[in-house]
């Protein structure tokens, strides 16, 4: 179970969440709508632990994310950023080995085959354009073992038919018992494919 | 130059030289490079991860701080070795690593001990220049490798937006 409680957090004199709350359970997608600075890539930060609720707690099966170390949070979480710095040339093959062996999923070939990522796995990323980068980043995400998956903006630079692959892979983490939580901000198409919306406001 | 040896050595180690070195000062930094090495290859994967942002890193289960931190010690261990043996060779160190990335791409695992492997042929190249150009006398390794380096670093930075990074 992935819970927020109650949560509070302010950038600067802007307050994004004075006491937000949601549930996410195993096996299940949850689409995070809502306008730009609503703070859904913020949520996506606080769950991910690079930024620290101001009250209010995260909990990932049951554990504070705050008292996880860095090591700990990537076992039970994935997180895709809505944006990765890809400036070094490696191959679209090492990008996806950075993932640790301890974190590892077992069987990469079908992430790589659906996000269709095969034909490209000795490109450049630097030479990729920004959608096939996009997906890149996404196959790092998936190639990661958690339990809980946060994708940022994961269709913002795809075609219809990748969109639909995308899908395809968060469905068979579904089927696996993960849960996962997207970010997108033009929800109305891809609502339907999601179990429940969460509009932040 | 000065015939009193404690300043011709002076000179020597700023403009850096092989002439001075010898095995017991070979054994002497040996276990600072050591270490170094140890150090530099093992958070070599990690600078891989590391490259794609400090965010991703985080998420991707490695601490980019306590990284950084790591490889600063790496750099101290293997810089402040070699300088205190040969002096500051000038444009080595920045030079070699980036035409290795050119050949081999970004992996730092082969990236950090190929650079290595050509920087030590590379030094010896120009220490052999140094010492036969002008027989009998010998210019500085130092001078030798600014003046061949700096122009080097120039080509190079023209070309780092076609191919500097992205490794065309």
């Amino acid at each position: 179970m992935l819970e927020i409680k109650k949560i509070a957090f302010k950038r600067g004199e802007n307050q994004i969440f004075t006491s937000l709350s949601a549930r996410i359970k195993p096996g299940e997608a949850v689409l995070i709508s809502g306008s730009n600075g609503v703070g859904k890539t913020t949520l996506l930060q606080l769950i991910g632990g690079v930024l620290r609720v101001q009250s209010g707690e995260i909990l990932i099966n049951g554990r504070n994310v705050e008292e996880l170390s860095i090591r700990e949070q990537a076992h039970v979480r994935s997180v895709a950023p809505q944006r990765r710095n890809f400036t070094l040339a490696y191959t679209v093959e090492q990008v996806i080995n950075f993932v640790p062996k301890k974190l590892k999923v077992e069987n990469t070939n079908f992430i790589i085959n659906t996000l269709g990522l095969r034909s490209l796995l000795h490109k450049k990323v630097t030479e990729l354009s920004g959608g096939e980068q996009e997906r890149v980043s996404l196959a790092l995400a998936f190639s990661q073992k958690a339990d809980y998956y946060l994708l940022d903006e994961p269709f913002s630079a795809q075609d219809s038919k990748s969109i639909k692959n995308i899908i395809k892979v968060i469905k068979s983490l579904q089927k696996a018992d993960k849960g996962v939580l997207v970010i997108s901000h033009n929800q109305e198409a891809l609502t339907q494919y999601f179990d429940r919306e969460i509009k932040l406001s | 130059m000065s015939p009193k040896p404690g300043i011709q050595s002076l000179s020597f180690w700023n403009f850096g030289s092989l002439s001075l070195l010898n095995n017991a000062t070979v054994g002497l930094i040996a276990p600072y490079v050591e270490t170094g090495i140890i150090i530099a290859f093992f958070v070599s994967r990690r600078l891989d991860i590391y490259s794609l942002g400090e965010h991703s890193s985080h998420y991707m289960g490695v601490n980019p701080k306590r990284l950084r931190l790591w490889a600063v010690i790496a750099l101290a261990f293997l810089i402040g070795a070699s300088v205190s043996a040969v002096g500051s060779i000038a444009f080595l160190g920045l030079l070699v690593p980036h035409i290795v990335r050119l050949m081999i791409g970004p992996a730092h695992r082969r990236l950090l001990s190929l650079s290595g492997f050509v920087g030590a042929i590379v030094l010896l190249i120009a220490d052999l220049l140094a010492r036969t150009l002008f027989e009998p006398h010998e210019i500085p390794l130092g001078l030798l490798t600014s003046i061949l380096g700096a122009p080097a670093l120039i080509v190079l930075l023209k070309l780092r937006s076609a191919s500097w990074v992205s490794n065309a």
